[in-house]
């Protein structure tokens, strides 16, 4: 069978104009950087689209946050949208979370090149070229159809022909959080069971991380039983064994939260392409979208290209008990040189979490002195690109916990241990008690502070309770090793 | 210091009143009210730290007028350190105050016997001094909270401030773990104060728009105003966001607006365009019938010539110019056959015209040379002599001709030059070498000259040779030095045992003091023995024995005195003695050393006679004393005290230097002698090289001679006489050339000169036809060619003025003729055209003429009318008009509507360029709205404000963690550390209340008393009955001074009826508690005037004191 060839850019989670989050400190040079992060993004996006003279842009949820109410945003869609037009280029926009339709519809007068796909309007959308349709955009649950039962009628394609007359088929599913892919082909190393989210760095290598598919139709034509053993009840997209058609889906633009998954499977392509620019230290790695094409053979191939501007990692350094000062800039700048920046990439936020040994932690010093440290190797670690670093480092561990007991033991000072003992049950008791991540202790500040709309803002998200527990230890460490310095003193 | 007796003189209601007090255990002083108890207290804080200063001030409180009652005096016997003492105080009206304390005293003092040791005016230093050490650090203050308590003070324990008690009560055992609590504590709160300052009020009515104007607080108090700030400036960035919908909106409508104003205005556009086409084609279309009118009413004439009128005018105005052109020629063939006359010319002159031109052009010439023939002459004279002297100077056989061919000699002048100069080099390199050669010789032989001079020897020794002899001397002078040095040093030693030896002999002998005390203690002995004897035959054999006993001694001293002196004596000089001979030995080796050294230095050998001597004589026996004789016959002092060997005669230093200088010399010579070597091998190098230089020398030498023999000059060595002598050859070979060549000009000119005479004779017979006799000179043939020059030149002009006019007659003929046929052309044309145009005459003919040519232009008018017609008609193809309306078409209407329209089309414009206008404002704040940053940056900066909000929080709560959790460790250490003094206060407090309270302690950090109960209950101090609190604050006060007396404070207490609010089970066990208390060693006093009270020590076997009938022959009551 003979495919109509296709080539769509699928985005996500663009959220333009939205600020970068948990940035406590950042140099004024980097203001503009970080203010325009998404809208830099974006900028790529389009550059993507026009490069690669795809024959539509498809955008599935969180383009922009209604919240923010962005004029920024909006004018950056609408002359994006336009360019676009200028270049043949159509959009579908499926609403999401942060934008939803109602947002979408009370906006500018969006120019032709668009389309808005919502529940109120599910019915299936072409894409055309050459007044000829390419493929089709449907909303898996536009019709309140459950997920994980999804019935699609098949249409009545011919198993074979010379053109396919149903063009190439996508379904959106706007919340992945049911999704649970029934057989797999191939997994995607940026999969959620993989613990990195995005691209690994080995396959930013060549800049662009490939999956190959290949659409359903031939699959389904040719091994319609063995796919039908085979799947899991549960999957979203099966054939209906009551039904007399199976209708086919090539590829499922999976929606939720902003993780990049790739779902190789029997049939077809489930995939979500992450967002275009991370927010937070959450959304860690190359961010970008996904270039989808389809042959005329049916086959099929994903492809990422950055458009991040702004990168945040996470580099967790843990030493050995003996550990030397030398071993702990060898890991940093081992660390350091793991990082392969894209072409976009203009600032890395790297969040460290070292954990070393009391000595190593007092020889290195305050938090200001391990950054130094950081800072120093990085100047020295040869790093490829221009990328700016900043660091945002932490010690994870407050060094051993029974060297303060230890130590009081050899000093006949039975109580100082005891004491601390008695500390760290009486630190886990409190952080038992505080079972929604420190809602005890916001609770009392807030009371504290008074009832204010800030507040309520403020502290309306939960706060790390493990960060909590770790700082709080610390405290108890410092002033533990101070009585223990005075213990020797004496 | 405990109390021992209370004696007041006169104090308050007190007089004369003699109290005892148990020096160790409880006193009870019992009294009804008003009888003075609380007096004797104060009296008592009165006697130990002092009354008032202030003359009017009322001791302790006493009543007014207590003033009146001065003076009072009294003391209070005390036993402090094991030992008893008195104060007394006394006071008078006019302010003195007087302290006193006596000394211990072996008997009982009795009442008014008291023993006067000292008694000074306050404040005496001493007694003060006394009394603070009984007092052991402890102040008044103190001592009135703590040992001198009534019941009024009792309650004032919550208040006390007194460092020293505090200490005792509220500090914890503060060990490393209870500084890091109280330090962590501090800290925590710092830390918790800098996140969020805590506020004063109810925290439940705080609310956060309080921190908006205050400008303190806490970090997230700070933060969470920021956030509110940036919030509401978000806000204010949100109305722009609506504006710019609004703008939009508006946008958009002024946009349809604009459509349909443009869809109007093109409607308006096709309307005028109508009236405007038929305004435009009205015209050329009623032309065109006009002219369609005339065409038709003029009649039409068949075969005219085309422009035939024209052309017959132009005909007839040719032909009456070609006839005035042929009458002014004919005029002028005339004038030039008169011209012609005039002109005729020379026939003879003309035949010579050549020969005279070519004459005329070599006249310029032979005037030159006729001119400058002279002086070339004269020239030529004076070069022939010139040369003649010339090839005299020369050498050998030189001719003019030969020398005129000479040339290959000079041309090998280079050749010479470069001999001369090769020559010339080599002799003044040789030269330069020689004189190099010559320099370093006589340098050479100065420096050996001045080396013989400056060392003598160097002529003998060689560099190595002398160096090493002058170390050698220099090592021998160094030795030299040294043992006159230690000669020197010798020599001051022997003088030194001389002296001493001198004072030893002076002090070998006792002084007369002391024999006569020797002499005087055995005499004294002797007595003594005799009266021993005495004594013992006569009264008592132990004091006889006693006598002699004495006697024996006194004689023993004074022999032991003498032996002592004289052994010591005796000692002294023997080692002087010995010292002397070693010094002497050591003194006979150096000198005979530097005798030595001297011969080898060539020195002049030193006195042996200086020297000195010590001859030992007298008796050597041990008891005998020496007798010395100190003989010196060559070490005399000076008068000033300086030996002669203070000054030797050789000067070692001089040596020395000169020494180091011949080395010094030596090695300098050493160095050149090197130099001098090398220059030596210079030398001979040079020599060789001017031995080249003179073979050099040889061959350039040669080159010369045969440069100067090829030249043809005389061999000679003398380079500048070779040279001369070729410059002489090269000037006279051109003095002969240049002679020759002027000889030759000479002779050509002379010739010349002739040959124009001759030919000017010829040309004068051609032109006068007859022979000439004579012929002219230079200066009359010159005239002569002027002359006939001059004929030729106006003979020439002649004959060209006539072939001119000739021309012309010829040519103006020509014309005459051409003009006479074009006469006869012309009319010739005029006749054809009246013939074509059918026209009998000229009127005739221009009449048909004129309506010919209308119309023609007829024709042409409503062909232009035409296309005017249909230009105007295609501007508007789409409009289409027919006849009849261009024959209904009324002008003036139509310039109505057009202006009607126009108006109605400049207001529409108006109103576009309005719209276009506000439409550009409108994008044009779009453009502004968008292009603005502010709220990019304000989110960012909310969500950094919001980032370090959450970090606060997190520092916040785990904060809060960690309190909780060091609250649990605080609770914990609070419980186990206590003070001792709230351990002890805990005890009394639980016999006081019989147990229902257990513990006393206070929280870490903090100066506040808890009190638990049997339940485990904690009570504040507030909160207890007062009976409670008063037992607490005696149980604390009883600790604290079991505390003090630890720690060596030994004071007594005096309680004023502080048993009073307790009831009755209460109060026995105070009792027992104060009797235990009294009975560990503290010495209590306690002043009640309740009877139960006095009973109940009674009962317990305390009795009691009545102050006024314990001595009533002593006492007198003066009050109350």
């Amino acid at each position: 069978m003979a495919f109509e060839p296709v080539r769509i850019i699928h985005a996500s989670h663009l959220r333009l104009d939205h600020q970068l989050e948990g940035l406590t400190h950042l140099p004024s040079e980097l203001h503009r950087v970080v203010e325009d992060a998404t809208l830099s993004a974006f900028d790529f996006l389009l550059a993507a689209c026009i490069d690669h003279e795809v024959d539509f842009l498809l955008l599935t949820g969180n383009t922009f946050d209604w919240r923010d109410g962005s004029l920024r945003a909006w004018t950056a869609l609408e002359q994006g949208f336009e360019l676009l037009g200028e270049h043949d280029i159509h959009v579908f926009v499926v609403p999401g979370e942060t934008d939803p339709a109602s947002a979408w519809l009370n906006g500018p007068r969006w120019p032709g090149n668009v389309t808005l796909l919502y529940a109120e309007d599910g019915e299936p959308v072409a894409a055309m070229r050459d007044d000829k349709p390419v493929a089709t955009i449907r909303l898996l649950d536009a019709h309140g159809k459950e997920r994980d039962g999804l019935k699609l009628p098949r249409g009545t394609a011919p198993a074979s022909g010379p053109l396919r007359l149903a063009p190439f088929t996508i379904g959106v599913l706007p919340d992945n959080s049911s999704y649970v892919p029934a057989t797999f082909m191939t997994h995607d190393a940026d999969s959620p069971s993989s613990e990195d989210h995005g691209p690994t760095d080995d396959d930013l290598d060549d800049d662009h991380a490939e999956n190959d598919f290949h659409s359903p139709m031939d699959e389904f034509a040719e091994a319609d039983e063995t796919i039908a053993e085979t799947h899991s009840p549960q999957h979203p997209f099966h054939y209906d064994p009551r039904g007399e058609s199976l209708d086919v889906i090539d590829y499922i633009a999976l929606g939720g939260p902003p993780t990049r998954q790739t779902f190789v499977t029997e049939e077809g392509l489930a995939h979500h392409p992450g967002t275009t620019q991370g927010m937070n230290d959450r959304e860690r790695s190359s961010c970008g979208v996904t270039l989808v094409e389809l042959d005329r053979q049916g086959k099929g191939r994903s492809t990422f290209i950055p458009t991040g501007v702004v990168r945040w990692e996470h580099a967790a350094i843990s030493l050995a008990v003996n550990a030397s000062l030398d071993e702990l800039q060898d890991a940093i700048g081992e660390k350091l040189r793991g990082i392969a920046a894209t072409t976009t990439e203009i600032v890395c936020i790297i969040r460290w979490a070292v954990s070393a040994n009391d000595r190593l932690e007092r020889q290195v010093g305050s938090i200001e002195q391990l950054h130094e440290l950081i800072e120093r190797v990085a100047l020295q670690t040869a790093h490829s690109g221009s990328l700016r670093f900043l660091h945002h480092a932490e010690w994870t561990t407050a060094g051993d916990d029974d060297a303060i007991a230890a130590n009081a033991t050899e000093t006949a000072d039975e109580g100082c241990s005891n004491h601390w003992q008695e500390f760290l049950a009486g630190l886990a008791d409190v952080a038992g008690q505080s079972t929604e991540n420190g809602a005890a202790a916001l609770k009392r500040l807030e009371r504290e502070l008074g009832n204010s709309a800030a507040t309520r803002i403020v502290f309306q998200q939960m706060l790390d309770a493990e960060r909590i527990h770790r700082q709080a230890k610390r405290l108890g460490m410092n002033w533990f090793q101070e009585m223990r310095g005075e213990n020797d003193a004496a | 210091m405990k109390l021992t007796h209370i004696d007041i003189e006169k104090y308050g209601v007190w007089s004369e009143l003699l109290l005892p007090i148990a020096a160790s255990g409880l006193t009870v002083l019992y009294g009804p009210n008003e009888a003075g108890k609380s007096t004797l207290l104060k009296y008592i804080r009165g006697m130990l730290y002092g009354f008032p200063a202030a003359a009017n001030d009322r001791p302790f409180g006493l009543r007014k007028g207590f003033v009146s009652h001065l003076p009072w005096s009294g003391s209070v016997s005390v036993q402090h350190a094991g030992s008893p003492y008195q104060i007394r105080r006394s006071a008078t009206s006019d302010n003195h105050r007087l302290l006193s304390v006596h000394a211990p005293t072996d008997r009982q003092p009795h009442h008014g016997e008291a023993t006067q040791i000292t008694e000074r005016y306050f404040p005496p230093e001493e007694n003060e001094r006394l009394l603070r050490h009984m007092h052991s650090g402890i102040g008044e203050k103190l001592f009135q909270q703590l040992y001198a308590i009534g019941l009024t003070d009792l309650q004032e324990l919550a208040t006390w401030d007194d460092e020293t008690i505090a200490n005792h009560i509220y500090s914890l055992t503060l060990g490393p773990v209870g500084k890091t609590l109280l330090h962590a504590n501090e800290s925590l709160k710092k830390a918790k104060a800098s996140l969020v300052q805590p506020k004063h009020g109810s925290r439940a009515t705080v609310h956060l728009d309080a921190y908006r104007d205050s400008p303190r607080g806490g970090k997230i108090e700070r933060l969470l105003k920021h956030y509110t700030e940036l919030s509401d400036r978000l806000d204010e960035q949100n109305q722009k966001v609506q504006r710019y919908r609004e703008i939009v909106a508006e946008s958009e409508l002024l946009q349809d607006h604009l459509v349909e104003m443009k869809s109007r205005r093109a409607g308006l556009d096709s309307q005028l365009r109508g009236h405007q086409f038929m305004d435009r084609i009205w015209g050329p279309w009623t032309t065109v019938q006009k002219l369609r009118r005339e065409w038709k009413q003029i009649p039409r004439v068949k075969g005219f010539p085309e422009n035939g009128l024209q052309k017959l005018i132009g005909v007839e105005q040719e032909l009456e110019s070609a006839r005035r052109c042929r009458d002014s020629i004919r005029a002028e063939i005339d004038r030039f056959r008169g011209e012609l006359k005039s002109c005729s010319t020379s026939r003879r002159l003309s035949h010579v015209a050549n020969a005279v031109h070519r004459l005329q052009q070599l006249k310029p010439r032979i005037e030159t040379i006729s001119t400058n023939l002279p002086d070339r002459q004269r020239e030529l004279g004076e070069r022939a002599q010139r040369l003649q002297t010339q090839l005299r100077e020369l050498d050998g056989e030189w001719t003019t001709e030969r020398l005129c061919g000479s040339g290959a000699v000079i041309d090998s002048a280079g050749r010479l030059h470069e001999t001369a100069d090769l020559y010339r080099r080599a002799a003044r390199r040789r030269n330069h070498l020689r004189q190099r050669i010559q320099r370093q010789l006589q340098r050479l032989r100065r420096e050996k000259v001045r080396w013989k001079e400056r060392l003598p020897s160097s002529e003998e020794l060689s560099p190595a040779q002398g160096l090493k002899q002058a170390r050698g001397r220099q090592q021998l002078t160094e030795e030299l030095g040294d043992v006159m040095r230690s000669i020197q040093s010798l020599t001051e030693q022997q003088r030194w045992t001389v002296q001493r030896l001198s004072q030893e002999s002076q002090m070998t002998e006792l002084p007369a003091w002391g024999r006569w005390a020797v002499t005087s203690f055995t005499a004294f002995g002797a007595i003594l023995f005799v009266a021993g004897l005495l004594t013992g035959w006569w009264q008592s054999a132990l004091a006889g024995s006693i006598f002699c006993l004495l006697a024996l001694a006194s004689a023993s001293v004074g022999h032991a005195v003498r032996s002592h002196f004289a052994a010591t004596t005796t000692g002294s000089q023997d080692a002087i003695l010995e010292e002397h001979v070693k010094i002497k030995t050591a003194l006979t080796q150096l000198r005979q050393r530097q005798n030595e050294l001297c011969d080898e230095l060539s020195l002049p050998v030193l006195d042996d006679e200086r020297e000195e001597s010590v001859v030992l004589t007298g008796g050597e026996t041990e008891k005998a004393p020496l007798l010395l004789t100190i003989e010196s016959t060559a070490v005399s002092s000076d008068d000033d005290g300086e030996s002669d060997f203070a000054d030797p005669e050789i000067d070692t230093w001089e040596l020395l230097r000169e020494s180091a200088r011949e080395v010094g010399d030596w090695e300098a010579f050493a160095e050149w002698h090197q130099n001098w070597l090398a220059q030596r091998r210079g030398l001979s190098e040079l020599r060789t090289r001017f031995q080249e230089r003179q073979r050099e020398i040889a061959e350039s030498r040669k080159a010369w001679c045969d440069a100067l023999t090829t030249a043809g000059l005389p061999e000679t060595l003398n380079v500048s006489e070779g040279l001369a002598g070729y410059h002489r050859l090269v000037a006279a070979a051109g003095s002969a050339c240049e002679w020759k060549s002027l000889n030759d000009s000479v002779n050509k000119d002379r010739q010349m000169l002739a040959a124009f005479q001759q030919q000017t004779a010829r040309i004068q017979q051609k032109i006068n036809n007859a022979p000439s006799e004579t012929v002219p000179t230079i200066i009359e043939s010159l005239r002569l060619v002027d002359n006939w020059n001059d004929e030729l030149r106006q003979m020439k002009t002649h004959r060209r003025e006539r072939r001119r006019l000739l021309k012309e007659i010829r040519l103006r003929r020509q014309e005459e003729a051409e003009y006479q046929q074009l006469m006869h052309e012309y009319q010739m044309q005029a006749s054809a055209l009246m013939v074509q145009g059918g026209a009998a005459n000229r009127d005739e003919f221009e009449k048909r003429a004129n309506w010919s040519r209308r119309r023609t232009e007829l024709r042409t008018l409503i062909g232009d009318a035409k296309r005017t017609l249909a230009e105007a008609a295609r501007t508007e193809p789409d409009l289409a008009v027919v006849e009849s309306d261009l024959e209904q078409f009324d002008p003036e209407e139509n310039a109505e509507h057009l202006q009607t329209v126009q108006h109605e089309l400049a207001d529409l414009d108006d109103d576009l360029h309005i719209a276009y206008e506000e439409l550009g404002q409108l994008k044009q704040e779009i453009k502004t709205l968008t292009a603005d940053r502010t709220s990019a940056g304000l989110l960012r900066e909310r969500e950094q404000v919001l980032a370090q909000l959450r970090e606060a929080c997190i520092d916040w709560c785990a904060l809060d963690w960690a309190r909780q959790s060091l609250e649990r460790v605080q609770e914990q250490y609070e419980q186990t550390s206590q003070p001792e003094a709230l351990t002890f206060a805990s005890n009394y407090l639980q016999q006081l209340t019989d147990g229902r309270y257990r513990r006393i302690w206070t929280p870490l950090g903090e100066r506040r008393l808890y009190v638990d109960d049997a339940h485990e209950q904690n009570w504040t101090v507030e909160q207890l009955s007062n009976g409670t609190r008063e037992q607490l604050f005696l149980s604390v006060r009883l600790a604290l001074v079991s505390q003090l007396a630890k720690q060596g404070v030994e004071l007594p207490i005096v309680l004023d009826d502080v048993l009073v609010n307790f009831d009755e089970h209460r109060t026995q066990a105070a009792i027992r508690l104060l009797a235990d208390y009294a009975a560990s060693g503290q010495q209590v006093i306690l002043l009640t005037c309740h009877a139960h009270i006095a009973a109940a020590f009674d009962r317990i076997g305390v009795p009691s004191v009545h102050p006024q009938s314990s001595q009533p022959m002593l006492w007198e009551r003066q009050a109350g």
